[in-house]
């Protein structure tokens, strides 16, 4: 029945994402080498990374001057 | 053969698997109100930062949490066509960086022409967020950094800029919540259709003329048996038509023969004028004993009728409680 799988494949979406909301599953875990998951906010990029669980900035942090802007003329 | 017939509402029919599928989008609605209940604030406050001297809120303790994370959500205040790069730190006891993200805002104005008319628009995107997660209680504090500040032809500013800064515990990914509810709901209509296209065709005839039928093998007493009239009639139709069904036994005995009335739909063309009409009417069975059923229609008055269909199907599902004619033969 073409119904059963509908609802439990939409029964199963549900229960995944609520468990990935409530557990944060996307968030920045604290002193983590890897961080496969992570899903950056509002354009906020990490600017470094944990190497043996210790924060290691990127080398170009200082070198993120080189935005110049977004908006409609972005780019013009 | 001696039958039996009754008709009932019943509600045996209905497709539970479609309500659960309703249900997911529920849970996941409720899961979204749920989630304000774990919500904690911890801070809420504006801060001025300079390029070279960082601004810091809290200490704050970072608990780890089973539902939720740590928040912080910035918004920097910039006049028009500046462009700002910041970095949001959490920093330990010792000052030491334990995390840090860089938001490239902007807030620009400009003027538009398209066609011949112009006019302005002011495009902005100053928040930065980031949420956090620790797996031991310890005191954090939230550093904002202005890394570089210019106006949009490259000029270097060194002026103060505003941020307001909100931090909470306790926060989940409503970004998966959303998903959530837009995947489900997707996926309940598709149970929905289903529900409604269940079962299996036994009879589909169609016929130029007034009355038809045909026999199959059906029933049984958890089949649900819909029987469809669909009639075309030529512009001299009747407001209703009435429909003989027959259903007979394996003898061509009629056990069940209830006369229908047909609802007729006039189409008419633009000036008022009736062209044509179309009706259909469903009957829903159940027929106790599996067994060869001959279906037959006959539509009176048949002058105007152009054609009958007959559409029988079997195992079919409802969404709700519907009419059904039990027959059990005896």
């Amino acid at each position: 029945m073409l119904s059963k799988l509908f609802a439990s494949v939409a029964m199963g979406v549900a229960i995944a994402t609520i468990l990935a909301g409530y557990t944060q599953r996307s968030a920045l875990r604290l002193g983590q080498d890897k961080q496969p998951d992570y899903w950056p906010r509002r354009g906020t990029s990490l600017s470094g990374g944990y190497r043996g669980g210790v924060w290691v900035p990127l080398p170009s942090r200082r070198g993120f001057g080189g935005f110049r802007g977004g908006g409609p003329s972005a780019g013009k | 053969m001696p039958s039996h017939v009754h008709s009932h509402s019943t509600g045996r029919f209905i497709d539970a698997w479609a309500y659960m599928a309703l249900g997911s989008i529920g849970l996941v609605l409720l899961a979204g109100i749920a989630s304000t209940f774990f919500t904690k604030p911890l801070a809420s406050t504006k801060v001025q930062v300079q390029e070279e001297t960082p601004a810091k809120v809290g200490p704050f303790t970072l608990q780890p949490q089973t539902i939720g994370a740590l928040r912080v959500d910035v918004e920097a205040s910039i006049p028009v066509n500046r462009w700002l790069t910041y970095e949001v730190q959490l920093r330990d006891q010792q000052d030491q960086v334990l995390a840090a993200a860089i938001k490239q805002a902007w807030n620009e104005t400009g003027t538009w022409y398209e066609e011949g008319e112009s006019g302005s628009w002011q495009e902005s995107d100053l928040q930065a967020g980031l949420d956090v997660l620790g797996d031991q209680a310890q005191p954090v504090t939230l550093v904002i950094e202005v890394l570089e500040y210019a106006t949009n032809t490259s000029q270097e500013l060194s002026e103060p800029v505003t941020f307001r800064l909100t931090a909470y515990s306790g926060i989940i990914d409503t970004r998966y919540l959303w998903t959530g509810f837009w995947g489900s709901l997707l996926i309940a209509i598709l149970t929905l259709f289903a529900t409604g296209a269940c079962g299996w065709q036994l009879i589909d005839k169609r016929i130029g003329d007034s009355d038809v039928g045909d026999r199959a093998i059906m029933g049984g007493p958890d089949q649900l048996i819909k029987v469809i009239v669909k009639v075309r009639a030529d512009e001299t139709s009747p407001p209703a038509l009435t429909c003989h069904l027959f259903i007979k036994d394996g003898n061509g005995n009629p056990v069940y023969k209830p006369s229908l009335t047909l609802p007729m739909r006039l189409i008419k063309d633009e000036d008022g004028e009736v062209l044509r009409a179309q009706g259909q009417i469903t009957q829903h069975l159940v027929l106790q004993t599996r067994s060869s059923y001959g279906v037959y229609v006959k539509i009176q008055p048949d002058r105007p009728v152009d054609e009958t269909r007959l559409m029988v199907q079997e195992g079919r599902k409802t969404l709700t409680a519907i009419d059904v004619v039990h027959l059990e033969t005896v």
